[in-house]
């Protein structure tokens, strides 16, 4: 064996194999968000997801009507309040 | 079905949740948020599933919850509006390692203290391996599970 050909085999050859396997690993890093490590701190503005409004209304239109009072009747009567926007209940965790 | 959430970058005090509307990948350019695309369109379906199955309109908000975090998540809670009422909010603050869920008058008959107890033992087991997206997804599955469909459809 000569010795160019020794450098190519024992050098070369794991080198390359090396690089292959360190770009399979990091070089897809931009693809996958910033990961979560619990106790860090967390540098981010504070964002809130809702569902898209159609997915909720969907389902009001679905299905058979409900029976209606008549208004007067309801407005004599039933005269409920909507429930008001407070909390009711919940848990909390800590992790 | 290909609607995205959408990134609010107001402080907690300002904010109330964007209806989801579609964003790109170039929006979210302009916006470095905690998420990665992938990761939005798994938060964005399992919010989706879970409103469209049980009619209860759940939110989740990432942030940090200042000062009493029960107390400030269940300030958050009435800026859902109308909605509120039978709505629910898990409000996760990663800072604090804080997950506070409230659920509201109407939506609480169906998702009980102990149910939601349930969803957050659940869900702080994937917070506390480092999978956010995970477990909020978890816990939406679980919650939806709980509630069931809306009796008008039953």
């Amino acid at each position: 064996m000569s010795v160019v050909e020794t450098i190519l085999v024992f050098v070369v050859a794991p080198a390359a194999a090396v690089g292959v396997m360190a770009l399979l690993i990091w070089g897809r890093g931009d693809t996958r968000g910033p990961r979560y490590r619990p106790g860090r701190e967390w540098p981010y503005e504070p964002v809130w997801y809702a569902p898209h409004p159609l997915a909720v209304q969907d389902l009001s239109q679905r299905g058979p009507a409900r029976p209606q009072l008549p208004a007067a009747v309801s407005a004599r009567t039933v005269t409920s309040a909507p429930p008001a926007p407070t909390a009711a209940g919940g848990a909390r965790g800590t992790w | 079905m290909s609607t995205h959430g959408t990134v609010t970058s107001e402080g907690p005090e300002a904010m109330s949740p964007h209806a989801a509307a579609t964003t790109t990948g170039a929006d979210r350019a302009h916006d470095p948020g905690p998420f990665s695309m992938k990761q939005l369109e798994r938060l964005d379906e399992a919010l989706t599933m879970a409103s469209r199955e049980t009619g209860i309109s759940f939110t989740v908000y990432v942030g940090a919850l200042a000062g009493d975090t029960r107390v400030t998540a269940e300030a958050l809670f009435p800026r859902l509006g109308a909605k509120a009422a039978n709505g629910v909010l898990l409000a996760v603050d990663p800072g604090q390692r804080v997950l506070e869920i409230v659920t509201g008058q109407v939506s609480a008959k169906r998702l009980p203290d102990r149910s939601c107890a349930l969803a957050a033992l659940s869900m702080t087991a994937a917070f506390g391996s480092g999978d956010l997206v995970g477990g909020i997804v978890n816990g939406l599955r679980m919650l939806s599970d709980q509630a069931g469909h809306p009796p008008r459809l039953r």
